[in-house]
């Protein structure tokens, strides 16, 4: 299984080649590239920071999370961090299962959980400056989201 | 005691440093280590909500013991991914 922060460019056909199986019938990819624009605004490049050590641990966590209740165990994520362009692919997810249904979910989740408890933070360079993007605050209690928020610092 | 707390994104601009040293009382806990934060940086007073900490590469509450030779980070919101 692939979790991995890495400053190199995500090469999706790595994440999808590392779960080719003969028993994998469905399998779903995702991939997050860095958009032109946010809130309204243009970007011209973002900036990936990770806190590496911990990113893997919690990404690890979350193929834990998705084989306990997709029972899907055959993933591969990567995050890229450094300075992207437009364009760049920031994330990429693959999951693979017998059959479709699972694959999907896995997929979904694996991003939406990504965002949600992996230390990893993206500093947005547009026409309006400069903008650390803070999506999601993590209580430490619970280690959960502590709500849905989307404020720009 | 002195804690060295590893400070990322948004912390690390604020601070200046990729890691601060704090000085916190023995057998002190996540709560210690975020008043000696907020004395030695008021500027994380006012949103000291929105900042977790992880000991030992977890998430970790109010009452978690911090020690010397633990691993102590601040992470802001996070924004990994792509929507």
């Amino acid at each position: 299984m692939i979790c991995r922060i890495t400053d190199s460019p995500v090469d999706m056909d790595e994440l999808t080649d590392s779960l080719d199986s003969p028993e994998l019938g469905g399998l779903c990819t995702f991939v997050g590239k860095v958009r032109n624009h946010s809130a309204g605004q243009g970007v011209t490049h973002l900036e990936y920071h990770a806190y590496p050590e911990m990113a893997e641990k919690k990404m690890r966590q979350v193929a834990g999370e998705i084989e306990e209740r997709f029972g899907v165990t055959h993933l591969a994520m990567a995050h890229r961090v450094g300075t992207l362009a437009i364009g760049d692919i920031a994330v990429g997810i693959a999951a693979a299962s017998a059959h479709r249904d699972a694959a999907f979910k896995a997929c979904r989740y694996a991003i939406d959980r990504i965002k949600q408890i992996v230390p990893i933070w993206k500093k947005e360079f547009g026409e309006d400056g400069v903008a650390w993007v803070e999506g999601c605050a993590v209580d430490a209690e619970t280690a959960e989201p502590q709500k849905a928020q989307n404020q720009r610092v | 005691m002195k804690v060295r707390v590893k400070c990322f994104a948004w912390a690390k601009e604020v601070t200046g440093e990729e890691e601060i040293d704090l000085e916190v009382p023995e057998s002190a806990t996540v709560a210690d280590l975020r008043d000696s934060l907020a004395e030695r940086f008021p500027v994380f007073s006012g949103r000291m909500e929105s900042i977790a900490v992880s000991v030992n590469q977890e998430f970790a509450g109010e009452g978690t013991p911090v020690d010397a030779g633990d691993e102590l980070a601040l992470i802001p919101p996070i924004s990994g991914g792509c929507a």
